[in-house]
């Protein structure tokens, strides 16, 4: 089975969602979340998959997400017939009435994060069914201590909730340069335990005075993630619901954006092709 | 004890992280971690939310000649609040430059209409049905193009808010004669946000509207005591232009 595969979408992109590599879209919900507007923010593009992406569920935190807040990026995906709400593994504050960071750092691996984010995901599974919502993996520029590695944290989240992965394969990608592990190794452990995955790909720089890899959506997907896309479908076979590559800087021209999509699309009709040849009987 | 002991945890390294400077505050590094990588996360974030609060706060920008120094200083002294978004971080600072006191009444006045543009987006998201009811209710009556008559019926702009401007700085030239204080609506038009200065009948009438709509012209115009009901139909075709109301008429079998 081939995933829906598209972009993340932008204003830059729009225009060529008329591609035929092109099935599914995902919409950020702060891009889509404006009182003012009339239409619904995809407008009539036609695909067969959409997921919202939001960043402040902050499933890592101590409280559960506001109400206030699941209830509006329900409606979002509602009204662009989303299938699927998604948020990352981290923490963007530390309760319901403290302090915003403004940006997603990791949670500290430990029992009692764990607990408190299974708690969180629970809540919010419940609350967007039927949407399937999925748990992204962040990049992260430090880590902190814990008593458990993190694809052991995550793992166990995901066997405790149930809940869908966003695997951001870039993300794996920097985490590993930046922190020294195996990509393929994280990415084999993690896989089994989701029930459904989602991918991330995107390119970024390597920043030579922090000496990281930083995953700035700024440039074309390397060839180190477009290896590490193929060998994820592989493992993770037909649990792959939909893949969206994110770009938000140094816009590539009508082509560029074309030619990544359909290699995305390229390396997974190659391995479903490859799942077909094993799967076909003699 | 474990809950707790995590929502500490968290709070002291959100206290550590949501300020310049203070990466050392940060324990639970591993070892692999380095402060300076701390440091970056925390001055990405300053940097985005004061690209954010400057976007948001754009308008208000050319009443104040040092506008990017005090958005700093904002920003030192304020940290972000749970769940806050660009607009309210905006709002939070407009109330802090107004708690400033040294406010000239025409800054006053930027801050007003930039605090009714928050209330007018405030509104349109607790009431977005009817904001995009009214606002395709519009679309037809461009298309329609039909002619108002007594029977037809009279939709008021949901998103609407009144302002109280002090001075002449933000009138439209047209209105530059307007009596001060001019109070001034707002309101939603498409996805754009309008003003236009009415005269005291003519805010009379709208919240005789406000009140009982949606209404026919003619009721309307026995609700505020006009007796010439064609004079009511200029004002509501000048308003339909506006934007600030929309019409139905009924549909012949």
């Amino acid at each position: 089975m081939i995933p829906a595969i598209g972009y993340a979408l932008r204003e830059q992109n729009r225009p060529i969602f008329d591609d035929p590599a092109i099935d599914a879209v995902e919409v950020t919900f702060e891009r889509a979340d404006d009182p003012l507007r009339v239409e619904r923010y995809i407008g009539g593009l036609d695909v067969r998959y959409a997921s919202i992406h939001a960043l402040k569920l902050s499933p890592g935190s101590p409280d559960p997400p506001s109400e206030q807040y699941l209830a509006r990026l329900k409606d979002i995906a509602l009204e662009n017939d989303a299938r699927s709400i998604s948020d990352h593994l981290g923490f963007t504050r530390d309760g319901a009435h403290g302090t915003e960071l403004g940006h997603f750092a990791p949670v500290p691996p430990t029992r009692a994060a764990l607990d408190a984010t299974s708690r969180n995901v629970d809540a919010i599974v419940e609350y967007f069914a039927p949407l399937e919502f999925y748990i992204e993996t962040i990049a992260y520029l430090f880590r902190l201590r814990g008593e458990m590695s993190e694809a052991e944290f995550l793992r166990k989240l995901l066997t405790r909730t149930g809940c869908g992965l966003l695997l951001d394969v870039t993300n794996v990608y920097a985490n590993s340069r930046n922190f020294g592990f195996d990509a393929r190794q994280f990415i084999d452990e993690v896989l089994p335990a989701a029930a459904s995955v989602q991918m991330h790909l995107a390119g970024g720089f390597f920043d030579d005075q922090a000496a990281m890899y930083i995953d700035s959506h700024s440039h074309p997907v390397p060839a180190e993630v477009w290896d590490l896309y193929r060998h994820s479908l592989r493992r993770a076979r037909e649990k792959v619901s939909a893949v969206f590559i994110e770009r938000d800087q140094n816009f590539p021209d009508e082509a560029g954006w074309r030619d990544e999509i359909q290699t995305a699309r390229k390396i997974a009709e190659q391995v479903a092709s490859e799942e077909e040849t094993v799967l076909e009987p003699r | 004890m474990h809950d707790d002991a995590y929502r500490k945890q968290l709070a002291d390294l959100v206290e550590a992280m949501s300020r310049p400077n203070r990466e050392s505050a940060v324990t639970l590094l591993t070892d692999d971690s380095a402060p300076a990588a701390v440091k970056m996360f925390v001055d990405g974030n300053l940097d985005k939310r004061l690209d954010k609060l400057a976007a948001q706060l754009e308008f208000v920008r050319d009443a104040f000649e040092d506008f990017d120094d005090l958005l700093k200083q904002y920003i030192r002294n304020t940290p972000l609040e749970a769940l806050d978004t660009s607009q309210t971080d905006g709002e939070r600072m407009l109330r802090w430059l107004t708690a400033s006191g040294s406010l000239t009444l025409v800054q006053q006045d930027y801050i007003t209409v930039q605090r009714t543009r928050h209330a007018i987006e405030r509104l349109a998201l607790e009431h977005r049905q009817r904001h995009v009811a009214f606002q395709l209710l519009r679309r037809e009556d461009e298309d329609a193009d039909d002619l108002l008559l007594p029977e037809t019926v009279v939709h008021l702009n949901p998103i609407r808010a009144w302002a109280r401007l002090q001075t002449q700085a933000l009138l439209d030239q047209e209105n530059e004669g307007c009596e001060l204080p001019c109070d001034t609506m707002f309101f939603a038009d498409g996805g754009d946000i309008i003003s236009v200065q009415l005269e005291l009948e003519g805010q009379v009438l709208l919240n005789d509207l406000a009140d009982n709509q949606p209404c026919s012209i003619g009721d309307w115009a026995e609700l505020s005591r006009v007796s010439e009901v064609d004079t009511l139909i200029e004002l509501a075709q000048d308003l339909v232009e506006l934007g600030l109301i929309a019409v139905e008429n009924a549909k012949a079998d």
